[in-house]
């Protein structure tokens, strides 16, 4: 290196230590990448695209199988009989592989940091006959390994997407009351569609994108806020957040329609990493704020475009200020953490 | 609490700021250096055996820029340095403007450039370490490291 460059690169030493101060600061660090993590694993694995096993009340399983890998699942007593472990999930994927999971009865309002080392999901649940979970297993079970779990070396490769309250099933036909609004739940592929009569028209949500309850929630956010704030969008491009809104797309911007709201979607907000919210500019220009419910979130990369193009997310369309992540549908606050605690789990009895 | 847990809560803000000087977006710097410790989540044993988890998880990090401006380069057309403009009007001293001018150089520079600049010169590696890291020869790292200086001293910025 010549005396030029030690000097250009001295510069360059107090460019970067000053920059350095920019950066993130890292608090929300840890929870992101587990949950990244996890989502890594449901693609590796695949059977959230499919499967989603719904724990009736009384511990007995019903399955729906949605278009997945062949994997069935199943509950029964833990044959170890243990107090701590009294239930098991069984997986059954195929071909001829076969494991069990510990089921761990927990409050059903507790988190990641409130189950044992061991176990660990966004939501989780209890065999007592009430509600609830929405969890993924992630860490050694039953002596499995790291290695064995990721490294897709065992048939330890998977995650579970259930839930239910007392009474409610996920099943095709069944009927499904959002504020005394009756719906049915329709069936169909990696979706589930809900139809409500009363407002004429179907929802769509992917099935492994949400739980019950969260459909729930979902759907009830969706109900009070009214007809037109359901959009089926496919993500165009992004533009980076903080950016005004501009009276003509991006290029490259698909198109999109919001209920007769022509407009373009032009960018996407990751909050702490694991919610987002996308902005949408209607022809206008008028910018205007897409929060997806609660419990979902994507990668930038599965938002923008490489492979999930086809999202249907629950729209609050409200002008908003960029930079202002505003109101959410389901009433949890702005930057609300899917997978963290919640005080708030409006599970609404089943018919 | 994991090994691993206790050391992203130990040196994720560090690899926080290595991500953000390499893309310069605060976002990106997020997702970069989630994406690379995601991933390395999945073999932390192994990781953490082979007995230095730094380099490992900052190749990964670097993987990720190196591999994620490619993938989105396609999709995004950025328009506007926002940050730049806004910095450079509200800084008032010149030695702050000019940082602000060669902060937009770097973002001109090819990544293997600029990445090799921050490896030297905010890390200080060795043109050892910045090899290994970049999987390439010594004598390619002097290279990317020369060149990337000599380009910020003759870039114009009307190009930039």
């Amino acid at each position: 290196m010549d005396m030029r460059d030690e000097k250009d690169g001295e510069e360059l030493r107090a460019l970067f230590d000053g920059r350095a101060g920019e950066a993130p600061d890292g608090h929300a660090l840890l929870g992101n990448v587990h949950r990244r993590s996890r989502r890594m694993l449901q693609r590796r694995t695949g059977i959230t695209a499919g499967a989603l096993a719904v724990l009736a009340a009384t511990g007995v399983v019903a399955v729906q199988n949605l278009g997945g890998e062949g994997t069935s699942v199943a509950a029964e007593p833990s044959a170890s009989s243990s107090a701590e472990y009294p239930y098991f999930l069984k997986l059954m994927p195929p071909p001829g592989e076969l494991t069990s999971f510990p089921l761990y009865p927990g409050n059903p309002l507790g988190d990641e940091d409130s189950v044992p080392e061991g176990f660990a999901g966004d939501y989780w649940y209890t065999l007592d006959g009430r509600v609830y979970t929405f969890g993924f297993l992630y860490t050694p079970q039953n002596g499995a390994t790291d290695e064995q779990i990721y490294g897709g070396a065992s048939p330890v490769r998977s995650s579970l997407v259930y839930d239910t309250g007392p009474g409610v099933s996920l099943t095709d036909g069944e009927e499904l009351t959002i504020r005394g609004a009756p719906g049915r739940i329709k069936v169909t592929g990696d979706d589930i569609v809900l139809s409500w009569s009363e407002l004429g028209r179907e929802w769509r949500v992917r099935a492994h994108l949400l739980s019950v309850a969260q459909v729930k929630r979902f759907t009830e956010g969706l109900y009070e806020a009214g007809p037109g704030v359901f959009c089926n969008s496919s993500i165009g491009t992004m533009r980076e957040w903080g950016r005004p809104a501009t009276d003509s797309p991006p290029e490259g911007a698909r198109e999109i329609d919001f209920y007769g709201k022509k407009g373009y979607l032009v960018g996407t907000e990751a909050d702490s990493g694991s919610a987002h919210a996308i902005y949408f500019t209607g022809r206008d220009g008028t910018p205007m704020i897409v929060s997806p419910p609660e419990g979902f979130y994507a990668t930038d990369d599965e938002l923008i475009g490489e492979t999930t193009v086809n999202l249907w997310l629950s729209c609050h369309l409200e002008p908003a200020v960029y930079g202002d992540p505003g109101p959410w549908v389901t009433g949890v606050s702005p930057g609300g953490d899917p997978g963290g605690a919640h005080s708030e789990f409006p599970l609404i009895p089943g018919n | 609490m994991s090994s691993f847990d206790e050391y992203v809560r130990a040196r994720g803000s560090g690899l926080l700021r290595f991500a953000y000087l390499l893309c310069q977006d605060r976002h990106l710097a997020e997702d970069l250096t989630q994406e690379a410790l995601a991933r390395c989540h999945r073999s932390w044993k192994r990781v953490s055996n082979a007995g230095d988890p730094d380099a490992y998880v900052r190749k990964a990090v670097l993987r990720q820029f190196l591999s994620w401006r490619r993938r989105k380069s396609a999709m995004e057309k950025i328009t506007a340095d926002m940050t730049a403009h806004e910095r450079s009007l509200d800084d008032g001293s010149a030695s702050r403007a000019e940082r602000s001018v060669l902060w937009t150089r770097l973002a001109a520079l090819p990544r293997k450039q600029r990445a090799a600049l921050v490896m030297r010169f905010y890390l200080d590696l060795d043109y050892a370490a910045i090899s290994a890291l970049m999987g390439c020869a010594e004598s390619t790292a002097r290279v990317h490291v020369h060149k990337g200086l000599a380009t910020l001293r003759t870039t114009d910025l009307a190009h930039v």
